[in-house]
């Protein structure tokens, strides 16, 4: 007679997307989307925006500047570097490098942060109280000195440097989540479902969490940019993801010997990361402004 | 009263802080029988909330509750947690003041109704879930019941969250509602009508409800019995009739008094004073400093509940006043 649990649009969700859509014809947020989807896109099918070699070298053609043509007639848009690689092909292969270990680095630290903060929140008393002294002393320790004498230790590899990266940065997610959770704890909600008998887990997962998820998401996009920096300062410092895999901060590191030949080696990948970094900041933002109701916004 | 469905003994709750101890709720004892409404009555901060939530084991950690809860041959202060989480919901429901804010904001109506169940019925599966989720909001007299089990809570009216707490509290049939300020927050027309339903839902299912509220309007529409608090002790106990129309505590005489009357010139009269400080209880009489008919003896020597009348009891040196002043 009745029909079956139909999943329900949730119509707040779909004002979050509503809202999405309306901003994107605002210039700005229009040219971020468009900048983070083509991130994307590089590091899914790098070969549609460049049919070079990123690690082709070429003794003849080094160090060139832009729109450089070399004798078998390539053009090298943002010219060549110093064992004669194709820039915009090195740029666009090492998205995808920057994009794995910063994603991969946000999830390390999103997971970890957001257990800590949950614990801390919720439990509170002496459990918050280790807790709290444990984010003062990751935030007291600056998180690449922590990076660049851990891989001394590790060794270098993928993993052990998105999982290092991520290890260090916790903290951010962990004091949000906890300051978020304690306000919820105690609301009414809570006590209501309390009431009916649910047990802590449960308070924890199906009421507590999906309350907290949007500033989860601002967080982390937040956190990317931060990440994306963080490799790439790692990656000129040369603890970073080792040569050649092509990573942009790597790039910058190799290009700044060369400065005073050729600046377009440091200044293009450069570039590239201010321009993401500013494309994720905006989202992040649009997103703070739409997730969060205190924060509603005046204008249409 | 021949059976009797809730028991509580000499129920104290205290919050602790340090070396501090803060009694909020002190030495209470009554009883409910089923399909009864007992009303607990009293101004803000008289320890009524706090009793309610003593009673399903929900006061803040810092609280430590002491004496006897039984209900069913069970003392509900002894059972393990993991049994209290059976009974509450179960066999106990529970209303709160605030409708608005009493609802997850992002989980729908038939979500959080689902969940009850869920917890309570583990056998049902999706469909009948769905199904007696959707009879519950019919059975509050919800309008379009179907089209509601998908609505986000910020999407009904403050009545219409109260009738989804209650078709929540009511999803597994208890045998023992606490409703505390269940229309505290709600406009006086739609107060009369979740009272209406709620003496409906009583009616039809037999069960029993602890009204908690300081509205004695209220009480005297829907309660059997009223037990009047004050400073976390029963200052007065009865029928509603001999505590509406025959009060015998100085208190309940002075709240009986501050009501307005339709049509009537008499000033209202006030309770001079404030409620003392519960860290700092005089010891006599609690309410000795406010009582216009005080002596000495009030002030050193606590008064005893005791019965007056069949069935009606008073904490006072004096009662019945009409013989004893």
């Amino acid at each position: 007679m009745t029909q079956t649990n139909t999943v329900p649009s949730p119509s707040q969700r779909r004002g979050v997307w509503r809202g999405m859509l309306k901003q994107i014809r605002r210039p700005g947020v229009a040219i971020a989307v468009a900048v983070v989807i083509m991130l994307v896109a590089m590091s899914i099918f790098p070969g549609l925006f460049t049919s070079q070699d990123p690690n082709l070298q070429s003794i003849l053609s080094r160090l060139k500047g832009p729109m450089f043509e070399d004798r078998s007639g390539v053009l090298h848009v943002l010219g060549t570097d110093q064992l004669g690689r194709d820039i915009w092909a090195r740029i666009v292969y090492g998205a995808r490098t920057t994009l794995i270990v910063s994603i991969g680095a946000v999830l390390v630290s999103a997971a970890l942060g957001i257990f800590l903060g949950l614990i801390g929140g919720y439990v509170g008393g002496v459990t918050d109280a280790v807790i709290l002294r444990l984010i003062d002393m990751q935030l007291a320790f600056p998180v690449i000195l922590l990076v660049i004498g851990a891989v001394a230790v590790t060794g270098q590899s993928l993993a052990a440097l998105i999982f290092l990266m991520g290890l260090a940065s916790w903290p951010t997610f962990a004091r949000v989540i906890r300051s978020e959770v304690l306000t919820l704890r105690d609301r009414e909600f809570v006590e209501a479902a309390r009431s009916i008998g649910a047990t802590q887990s449960r308070i924890i997962l199906r009421h507590i969490v999906p309350n907290v998820l949007s500033v989860i998401m601002v967080v982390a996009t937040f956190e990317l940019s931060t990440m994306i920096l963080i490799e790439a300062t790692l990656s000129f410092l040369g603890v970073g993801v080792q040569p050649p895999t092509p990573t942009w901060g790597g790039m910058i590191s190799e290009g700044q010997r060369y400065l005073s030949q050729a600046w377009t080696v440091s200044l293009f990948p450069g570039l590239v990361i201010s321009i993401t970094i500013l494309a994720i900041n905006t989202l992040g933002d649009e997103l703070r402004d739409l997730l969060d109701p205190r924060l509603a916004r005046t204008e249409n | 009263m021949a059976e009797t469905l809730l028991d509580v003994r000499n129920l104290s709750t205290a919050f602790v802080n340090g070396s501090k101890k803060v009694t909020v709720v002190d030495d209470v004892s009554f009883s409910v029988a089923p399909g009864r409404t007992l009303a607990i009555v009293g101004e803000s901060g008289c320890g009524k909330s706090i009793l309610s939530l003593s009673m399903i084991r929900l006061v803040p950690d810092t609280a430590r509750t002491v004496g006897q809860i039984l209900m069913d041959g069970e003392d509900l202060a002894a059972v393990s947690p993991q049994r209290m989480r059976q009974i509450r919901g179960g066999k106990i429901g529970m209303i709160f003041q605030e409708p608005m804010t009493s609802l997850n904001p992002i989980m729908t109506v038939g979500a959080q109704l689902s969940e009850a169940l869920k917890l309570h019925v583990p056998e049902l599966n999706a469909a009948e879930r769905h199904e007696r989720a959707v009879e519950g909001l019919r059975r509050v007299r919800l309008p379009a019941p179907e089209a509601q089990f998908h609505r986000y809570p910020h999407e009904l009216s403050g009545g219409m969250r109260q009738r989804v707490m209650i078709a929540m509290a009511l999803s597994c049939e208890p045998e023992l509602l606490i409703a505390d300020e269940p229309t505290t927050a709600l406009d006086v027309t739609v107060q009369a009508e979740i009272l209406a339903l709620l003496g409906d839902l009583q009616r039809d299912t037999g069960m029993a409800v602890i009204l908690i509220t300081h509205d004695l309007g209220v009480v005297a529409e829907f309660a059997d019995e009223v037990m009047v608090m004050y400073a976390g002790r029963i200052v007065e106990r009865g029928t509603v009739g001999e505590i509406l129309s025959d009060p015998q505590h100085p208190y309940t005489i002075g709240l009986m008094g501050s009501i307005p009357r339709f049509g009537s010139d008499d000033r209202l009269l006030a309770i001079e004073g404030t409620v003392p400080a519960l860290s700092a209880m005089p010891p006599g009489c609690r309410f000795a400093p406010r009582c216009v008919f005080a002596v000495p003896r009030c002030a050193g020597e606590s008064p005893v509940l005791r019965e007056v009348t069949a069935g009606h009891a008073v904490s006072c040196h004096f009662a019945p006043l009409e013989d004893n002043l």
